[in-house]
């Protein structure tokens, strides 16, 4: 098995399991830790990293907080391409775009050197339907970069 | 100052309390990637209310012990957190209303301080409001805390007992709950076991 395969397949793998542990936990009404409540996997693909989620029912993360920094010098990040989110009025804070479920960011990164690793800094903030917000969390994600990316 | 800027500031600040303070609010330790297994619950551990201090919105340092003889309820919230704006007319009616007697409501905000001045010109609060950003997430790993969703509150009795904890948005019913079971407890009809487990929403 080839690194590249091995990797696919864990990512295949783990972020259904983080998902059913999520359900579960969901079941309780306790809220999730923030990183079952926000399950992100981070990996490189053509010249982007890929930050991929999959966010449990009755959770949700709003687009305008999320940020992204490259930790690597020698590593420069582009302007993250984030999908269509969902439109939601906030009786608040107006209307807000928000996501849930699965998606996936691409952030394109510039490399002058030879490194074949990246540390990047994952921001963001969510909250679920029930009636409670997460504070906003700052991640640092190891990413893998091919020889070729 | 941007709301960005504000926001990422509030970020790294949240990260530099992580691993000072506060150990156990993994998200933001560095290195310990949020897809790694972790214990899950935001249970309190603690059975009497801990000892911290933190300014009012006049800049004074109160302690949360400083409301001698009366039970509090202690909400921790944020100026951006949709379901806490959406619970605190409800506290100000509860503190303002008589229902409450000898219960004082206590908000805790973990936000910054201009934030929660300019949103108290709004809201105009009939209750003491506490601010910090690291002080205050400190406070509330003062309870035992794995981590916290916001809103967040603590119902203790009048000799600082923890009675029980609450995840969430309040509504009108866990105050109910709240003020039936501090009467039983304080009449002697039920005791500190009993009503720690009615209030463990």
């Amino acid at each position: 098995m080839t690194g590249a395969t091995g990797r696919n397949i864990a990512r295949r793998l783990l972020l259904p399991l983080l998902a059913v542990a999520a359900s579960a936990a969901a079941q309780f009404d306790e809220p999730l830790p923030p990183e079952e409540a926000f399950p992100l996997i981070a990996f490189a693909e053509a010249g982007s990293v890929v930050v991929s989620f999959q966010v449990p029912d009755g959770y949700y993360l709003y687009r305008h907080r999320f940020g992204f920094e490259s930790l690597t010098d020698g590593i420069v990040l582009g302007v993250p391409e984030l999908p269509e989110g969902r439109p939601h009025v906030d009786e608040f804070f107006g209307a807000v775009e928000i996501f849930r479920g699965d998606f996936q960011i691409r952030i394109p990164y510039r490399r002058s050197g030879t490194m074949d690793e990246m540390r990047v800094r994952l921001e963001l903030q969510g909250c679920a339907d029930i009636g409670y917000c997460y504070l906003p969390v700052s991640w640092e994600k190891r990413v893998r970069l091919a020889s070729g990316e | 100052m941007s709301d960005m800027t504000r926001s990422t500031m509030l970020t790294l600040a949240l990260s530099a309390a992580a691993l000072l303070a506060y150990a156990g609010y993994r998200v933001v330790i560095p290195g310990n990637p949020p897809d790694s297994a972790a214990p899950a619950g935001a249970s309190v551990m603690v059975e009497t209310l801990p000892e911290f201090a933190l300014e009012d919105l006049n800049g004074q340092v109160r302690s949360i012990h400083g409301w001698e003889g009366d039970a509090l309820l202690i909400n921790f919230w944020a100026t951006w957190c949709a379901p806490c704006l959406r619970e605190i007319p409800l506290l100000k009616a509860f503190q303002d209303g008589g229902r409450a007697g000898d219960v004082q409501v206590v908000g805790i905000a973990v936000d910054h301080l201009e934030a929660v001045q300019a949103f108290d010109e709004e809201m105009d609060f009939n209750y003491p409001v506490l601010v910090g950003e690291l002080e205050a997430i400190q406070a509330a790993a003062e309870f035992g805390l794995q981590f916290f969703v916001l809103p967040f509150t603590v119902f203790t009795d009048r000799h600082r007992r923890i009675l029980g904890v609450h995840n969430g948005e309040l509504h009108a019913e866990h105050l109910d709950e709240f003020l039936l079971v501090l009467n039983e407890l304080e009449s002697g009809s039920m005791d500190i076991d009993t009503a720690r487990a009615r209030l463990q929403h």
